[in-house]
């Protein structure tokens, strides 16, 4: 265009993250989802404070339904449950107790993850191979049953159920590490760093985490969704979260017994996990387009 | 072809390897022993290589410990639990293919229209549906409310049926009781609400699976070609769309068997289903190891041999690396 | 009587912005038993024109056309079912990219036969000696083991032959190649080239061969469209594009095929136009080329038409009327 003049329109290409924020930003169902999920992390986080009671207050008032109904009291607003707790405090406390377990699995399944990935795909064959067949079989085993085992193993109880999630969760994040490193490493643009005389540190940082970022983050979201499930699933077959404790699984598994006479206490803690779940799924499927990643 | 069912049998035989690998040393680490049988405690001595060697040998003969809540052989019981699992999971299975693969299909030719979305946030609904609360809301709304489906069971207590195979559709049409077909009746009503509650991930995840490769093929400049040939409209989605999206679809099939089993922990729970996760939870209840040790090693091999099976169905629908050497 | 004969046909990109236009009102006229070199760069929409004619386009795509008449029918008088029942019956098109145009499950066998099939069909057996004889017919040395292969089994150059033996089984008046082997070795290229002229000759059916080589048109083709940016820009018969290219941008392109030989010129340099074709959405005011153009000139910012020039054939240029391009060249 040397020779013209510059009347015409002149084009401006965004960077890289503010395409994908932009792309993530028209997106209005992962938006609202975002939305959604940032309200549900809010109330977790200041659950102490929207929480009207102790989730382990007893009231008179038992199986109380919520305040819409005839019968309801404004003061129980998702009414109580079989013991007269207040429901909605014991929901409030719930999500801070499920995001903080969720997020404490997530971080130590994706560091693990990611370090035996970049162990197995950067060190010799041997290594690779074992750290290989040993995911290859954490993921033959059905997760929750794997968990079960591990429970059963050690002891049920909070902590025991959260390394048996984490320990489910390591393997797709070896694999995603390992196989877009081996695959970067191929590439010629990273032939041509080396030959330019990058160090392995640089060809690290620049090359190599930059591209399986993007998968890494969508990684991380499904983990996130499947450590919330996990978590509920082993509350609610009783292995995880112990009776008090207001974990959402074990709120479920509690008022199992009393579906017909007190049905909200069923629906509304189940309610909480699909939104929370849902909600996940939404931003991490949002991610995912807004990244141009390959389903 | 020969060399592809060689390497998966190698691949087979490592990973039932590893696995036992896995098992004995959980065994080893835990201060109660696993001990088999009275002849495997015999063997016990302070070589690990000796241990695991008779651990396999005895594992081999069928010997794989007596259940600590029944007195019975592990292998015996696990064969008793399997056929109400394998049952449930197979019908599971064909209703979320039957369902899902059409749907994906009907959602791709429609691609970005409302159909299309439609069939999408629902799959992603029934992605995020919590499964035991999928089922307790189930059974209160079509068992307890309006009382059009059963609660519990496989079948009512009013029918007696001999276990023959094991199989409740097939042992009821097999009964010489007069109420036999009554009686097959019951046990498919007794089926339904289990059916979609451990059928739901998997018909979301085929449905989205199929989707998305019936999109890739469609787009695929064969199909074009096709196009170009005059070839007519069904023949172009159901012989070549589809048989090059079959490739993803199956290596997903495969993977879903693992997500069943454990559908099929909480399921069983939620309907008292007397299979094997609730064989499994009940032995977890009460500790029962040599139990847990048994199932967990059957179901993993189990999962470890459909995994190659459906490797090998795999080459076979993909002439790529059929003819890989 | 022509062959086919399209006048006005525009194909736009639906966006959530609105319609990108990306081919503009393109008449295009063949002979029967022509052969037809469409030119263009990467681009500008000459593969989308092919598309368009075969009904092959996306479904984001709209396609406008005052009519496509296709060996005696108008096609934008049918309805979607008869029309593409129509167009597979008079007309085949073959793709850039053999590997990806066959389907990569199905073996050359069934591929070839259900096309057979579909057209004309017969039994089993006379199905086999058919497909046989179009694998002959392309220069394929062993059919019968080619008939059991799949694509993958086979070269760039050998899918291609494939191709155009199914193109061939729907016996087709007309043939599009639309950059038939610009994913091919060069050697492989004249080869596959010749085929497809011998093939057109023998069958007295025309062929359009889309490409954005101009060295591969000279030898073989009658006449010569040049598109650019979505026009068209210049259609005559070849040897007066060759000797005496009216349009600027068809000159350009002459230019910058290098010389070998006697004919080269020791010293000399190759032409290449200033920048870069325009994006579909950032259009100059005017003539397509205007900006880029050499000869441009105040008129330019004003959009011309397709004007026919006596004993030559259509150019859209405004300068081409007061003398042509190869005049003004040799008087400066």
């Amino acid at each position: 265009m040397i020779h013209s003049p510059q009347f015409y329109q002149q084009s401006v290409i965004p960077s890289t993250v503010s395409r994908w924020t932009n792309n993530f930003l028209k997106n209005k169902l992962a938006l609202s989802a975002f939305v959604l999920l940032a309200l549900i992390f809010l109330v977790a986080l200041f659950a102490p404070w929207i929480a009207p009671y102790d989730p382990a207050i007893q009231f008179e008032n038992t199986k109380l339904p919520p305040a819409w109904y005839d019968d309801g009291m404004a003061r129980h607003l998702l009414g109580t449950d079989d013991l007269g707790r207040d429901l909605f405090s014991r929901l409030v406390h719930g999500a801070r107790l499920s995001l903080k377990l969720a997020i404490f699995v997530v971080v130590i399944a994706s560091s693990i993850g990611m370090l035996l990935g970049s162990l197995s795909a950067l060190s010799n064959v041997w290594i690779d191979q074992i750290i290989m067949r040993v995911m290859d079989l954490i993921l033959a085993l059905p997760s929750l049953l794997l968990a079960i085992v591990i429970v059963a193993l050690i002891g049920p109880g909070l902590p025991n159920a959260i390394y048996a999630v984490a320990i489910v969760l390591i393997p797709h994040f070896v694999l995603i590490t390992r196989n877009a490193i081996k695959a970067e490493l191929g590439k010629e643009y990273v032939t041509a760093m080396m030959l330019d005389g990058a160090t392995k540190v640089r060809l690290f940082t620049h090359s190599i985490l930059p591209n399986i970022l993007p998968s890494v983050i969508v990684q991380i979201t499904l983990a996130f969704s499947t450590a919330v499930l996990e978590i509920a699933a082993l509350g609610f077959l009783g292995l995880g979260a112990q009776a008090p404790y207001p974990e959402w699984g074990t709120i479920l598994s509690e008022s199992h017994a009393y579906i017909t006479i007190a049905p909200w206490t069923v629906a509304l803690p189940g309610l909480a996990i699909f939104f929370t779940l849902l909600s996940i799924n939404l931003v991490g499927e949002g991610l995912r387009d807004a990244m141009e990643l390959e389903q | 072809m020969t060399s592809i069912i060689f390497r998966q049998f190698l691949l087979l035989i490592l990973g039932l390897f590893t696995l036992t690998l896995f098992t004995f040393g959980i065994s080893q680490l835990f201060p109660d022993p696993l001990i088999l049988s009275d002849a495997h405690a015999k063997t016990i001595n302070d070589s690990l290589i000796e241990n695991y060697f008779n651990y396999i040998a005895f594992l081999s003969q069928g010997e794989w410990g007596l259940s600590r809540i029944s007195g019975r052989s592990v292998l015996d019981e696990f064969f008793i639990y399997f056929p109400a699992t394998l049952e449930l999971t197979t019908i599971a299975i064909i209703f979320a293919l039957v369902l899902g693969l059409p749907l994906g299909i009907y959602a791709a030719e429609n691609k970005n229209k409302w159909q299309d979305k439609l069939i999408v946030s629902t799959t992603l609904i029934g992605y995020s549906m919590p499964i035991f609360w999928w089922g307790m809301l189930l059974v209160l709304l079509f068992a307890l409310t309006l009382g059009i489906s059963p609660v519990a069971s496989r079948i009512g207590f009013e029918y007696d049926i001999l276990p023959v195979t094991g199989f409740m559709l097939i042992d009821t049409l097999l009964s010489d009781q007069p109420y036999a077909l009554a009686a097959f009746q019951n046990a498919l009503q007794h089926l339904v609400l289990p059916t979609i509650v451990l059928g739901t991930i998997p018909l979301a995840i085929f449905t989205r699976v199929t989707r998305s490769a019936m999109i890739d093929a469609l787009s695929s400049d064969y199909i074009r070609t096709a196009k170009a040939k005059g070839l007519p409209y069904d023949r172009i989605i159901w012989s070549h769309a589809l048989r090059n999206a079959m490739i993803p679809i199956v290596t997903v099939i495969g993977l879903q068997i693992s997500v069943l089993i454990t559908g099929t922990l909480i399921t069983e729970k939620i309907f008292a289903w007397p299979g094997i996760g609730k064989w499994l939870l009940e032995a977890v209840y009460r500790r029962d190891l040599v139990t847990l040790h048994g199932g967990l090693l059957a179901i993993a091999s189990l999962v470890i041999i459909v995994n190659i099976a459906v490797e090998v169905l795999v080459h076979l629908v993909n002439p790529k690396l059929r003819h890989k050497k | 009587m022509h062959l086919l004969r399209v006048e006005n046909l525009s194909v736009s990109y639906l966006t959530e912005s609105g319609e990108v236009p990306i081919v503009d009102r393109m008449s295009i006229k063949m002979g029967m038993g022509e052969i037809l070199g469409v030119v263009g760069e990467s681009g500008s929409g000459k593969s989308m024109m092919a598309l368009a004619i075969m009904g092959l386009l996306s479904p984001k795509m709209r396609m406008r056309a005052d009519y496509i008449n296709l060996d005696g029918e108008d096609l934008m008088k049918m309805s979607v079912e008869d029309r593409a029942a129509y167009v597979a019956s008079k007309a085949a098109i073959i793709f850039q990219e053999p590997q990806a145009s066959l389907n990569p499950c199905f073996s050359i066998a069934s591929q070839l036969d259900e096309t057979i099939a579909f057209h004309g069909g017969g039994g089993r057996a006379d199905r086999k000696t058919k497909a046989l004889e179009l694998l002959d017919d392309v220069g394929i040395n062993r059919p019968d083991l080619v008939l059991k292969m799949y694509p993958h089994q086979l070269s760039g150059g050998m899918n291609q032959r494939v191709a155009i033996a199914m193109a061939l089984a729907c016996e087709p008046r007309l043939l599009i190649a639309d950059e038939p082997t610009t994913a091919l070795d060069v050697t492989i290229q004249s080869q596959i080239i010749e085929l497809l002229v011998k093939l057109s000759r023998a069958q007295q059916s025309g062929l359009m061969l889309i490409t954005h080589d101009f060295a591969l048109l000279s030898e073989n083709t009658d006449r010569i469209g040049v598109v650019y940016s979505g026009q068209l820009m210049e259609h005559a018969a070849t040897e007066n594009i060759l000797s005496s290219p009216h349009h600027p941008y068809t000159k350009a392109l002459l230019d910058s095929i290098p010389q070998l030989g006697d004919r080269h010129v020791k010293g000399s340099r190759l032409f290449a136009l200033d920048g870069n074709i325009p994006a579909i959405d950032q259009l100059p005011v005017g003539c397509r080329l205007g900006p880029r153009c050499p000869k441009a000139e105040r008129q330019c910012v004003n959009t011309p038409e397709l004007r026919s020039i006596e004993n030559y054939g259509k150019v859209r240029c405004h300068l081409a009327s007061v003398s042509s391009v190869n005049k003004a060249e040799a008087d400066s």
